[in-house]
């Protein structure tokens, strides 16, 4: 594969698997915090 | 909406949504379309449209669902205004039009999975198979099989039916993807498919023609638009989050639609020489899952490739079904706004389902129309969700969803979108699919009979139109959105 092709990849999967896995974090995170608010 | 009618929990509707969202046009239309028009500069345009057009628009329908807690009409007359029922009508009964056909496709999934599982392909008879196969009876069978689970689902309610199935169904895609992909990556040979996908030639990011085939991927893949998420915002508890869900479900289509490129493109090329590569995947959405697909898993050397194939069978016969127990939902959802209880209101959508299904699956000319139809008539109901937000402002919006959230919040980014982004998309899109009619079809471009051709378009939405403005003080009337 060429350097280019490989630096696309990982840009396009980072922002798409990074950025899902990120957002899923927080949204796991925000529960916490509103249960542990809540009692 | 009684107050069962709700998600008991963050990842139940974060399920749902992706099973909404994640359709067979994920698995087959996705790695095609990018592998065939520029790879690595689709790819970046693929990620501006996700970020331009779907995921404003994801957040437009969820703010609307969770205000207004019910489907398309009442929430375009509870956000809009009284006269804006015409638009919420058009967003339902697109989105149920796809329904019919969509319910094809599903049967289309199942037969095949079913049909590999217990009697087994043969890669010399894939073609003959699918000619055989498409407009028969057994096509009618498989939509009646596809819409009876759809709407067993359905009838089960929110919580029983929608949220389990979709724990269940969501996370055994991924799992089936992973495992399609992995074993399609260790293929040796495997990184010429890669390369394809993701080739570097950026002086195609100044091609109109990628961009325009990025923003409709983008358009029809995640599901903003077509009035689905803001039937599932509906059930959603009091507190979500509008705009990390929304994020969520759109990043999360995305990541699906990966997998399958990763899984599809990479045995393409470690199959075939280059050029028949390209050539197998400009074949058409049917023609690449149902006979190329199989007679390379079938006839290629790959161990295990009829696990493989049963593997992909599965996974798209899963992302279909969970896609078309939101559009069933969605139908179920606009005629209980308008009285009809649950029960009834699943018995209407079946019939109708099964009824203007059936020629989409005994006619694959009826099937393409629909498809080019309605297919182009979710980017007006893209533009209609724009257009109301943009009849009421853009900043209210924002500062409604501001106000209503300790989470993420939104930008003065999202005014601009929603003023000029997201209009100049659909004017570009809507205006280059029918310059291509008129390429594709000089003197026919107008004739309302035609296959593919504007015309075609322009009578069916005109004939939906003019019904639901006549009707628009009716549905005021039935008390939906107050």
């Amino acid at each position: 594969m060429s350097t280019g092709a490989v630096i696309i990849m990982a840009l396009v999967l980072s922002v798409v698997w990074g950025g899902v896995t990120a957002a899923l974090i927080m949204a796991w995170r925000q529960e916490k915090r509103r249960r542990d608010d809540s009692t | 909406m009684n107050g069962t009618e709700r998600f008991s929990s963050r990842w139940g509707l974060i399920v749902a949504s992706l099973g909404m969202a994640v359709g067979a046009g994920n698995i087959w239309r996705f790695p095609r379309v990018a592998a065939q028009h520029g790879g690595g500069a689709f790819m970046l345009a693929w990620l501006v449209a996700l970020f331009c057009w779907s995921i404003p628009l994801l957040i437009i329908e969820f703010s609307w669902g969770k205000k207004s807690r019910s489907g398309p009409i009442g929430a375009f007359i509870r956000q809009a205004g009284a006269r804006w029922g015409w638009a919420g009508g058009f967003v339902a009964v697109g989105c149920t039009a796809i329904m019919f056909y969509y319910a094809v496709v599903t049967g289309w999934c199942l037969y095949y999975f079913f049909r590999h599982a217990f009697v087994g392909l043969e890669a010399g008879a894939v073609e003959g198979e699918w000619q055989q196969f498409a407009g028969s009876g057994w096509a009618l069978v498989f939509l009646a099989v596809a819409l009876s689970v759809a709407v067993a689902v359905v009838l089960l309610g929110v919580r029983r039916g929608i949220e389990r199935v979709c724990k269940v169904l969501v996370p055994s895609l991924f799992v089936l993807l992973v495992v399609a992909a992995a074993r399609a990556l260790m293929l040796p040979g495997a990184a010429a498919g890669l390369e394809h996908l993701f080739r570097p030639n950026f002086h195609l990011l100044l091609d109109h023609q990628v961009w325009l085939e990025a923003f409709s991927q983008s358009a029809w893949s995640t599901g903003a638009g077509w009035g689905l998420y803001l039937v599932y915002a509906g059930y959603a508890r009091k507190r979500e989050d509008v705009v990390l869900n929304s994020f969520i479900t759109g990043l999360g289509n995305n990541a699906a639609s990966l997998l399958a490129a990763l899984a599809i493109i990479p045995t393409i090329f470690a199959l075939l020489p280059a050029a028949e590569a390209t050539a197998v995947v400009a074949s058409g959405n049917e023609g690449l899952a149902f006979v190329w697909i199989p007679r390379l898993f079938l006839g290629g050397d790959i161990l295990g490739g009829g696990v493989l194939l049963l593997v992909f069978f599965a996974a798209l016969s899963v992302a279909a079904l969970s896609s078309l127990i939101a559009m069933v939902e969605l139908g179920v959802r606009t005629l209980m706004d308008l009285g009809l209880t649950r029960n009834r209101a699943a018995a209407v959508v079946a019939l109708l389902g099964f009824g203007l299904g059936a020629p989409s699956a005994l006619s694959t000319g009826v099937f393409k129309n629909q498809d080019w139809v309605w297919g182009l008539g979710l980017l007006v109901s893209g533009a209609l969700f724009a257009a109301g937000t943009i009849f009421c402002g853009a900043g209210r919006l924002r500062r409604e969803i501001n106000a209503g959230t300790d989470g993420a919040r939104l930008y003065g980014w999202f005014d601009m979108l929603v003023y000029a982004v997201i209009p100049t998309a659909f004017v570009s899109m809507l205006g280059w699919w029918f310059y291509q009619a008129s390429v594709w079809d000089p003197g026919g471009w107008l004739n309302p009979l035609g296959k593919f051709s504007a015309g075609t378009c322009l009578v069916q939405w005109g004939a939906v139109l003019v019904i639901l403005i006549l009707a628009n003080r009716w549905l005021y009337s039935r008390g939906v959105g107050r």
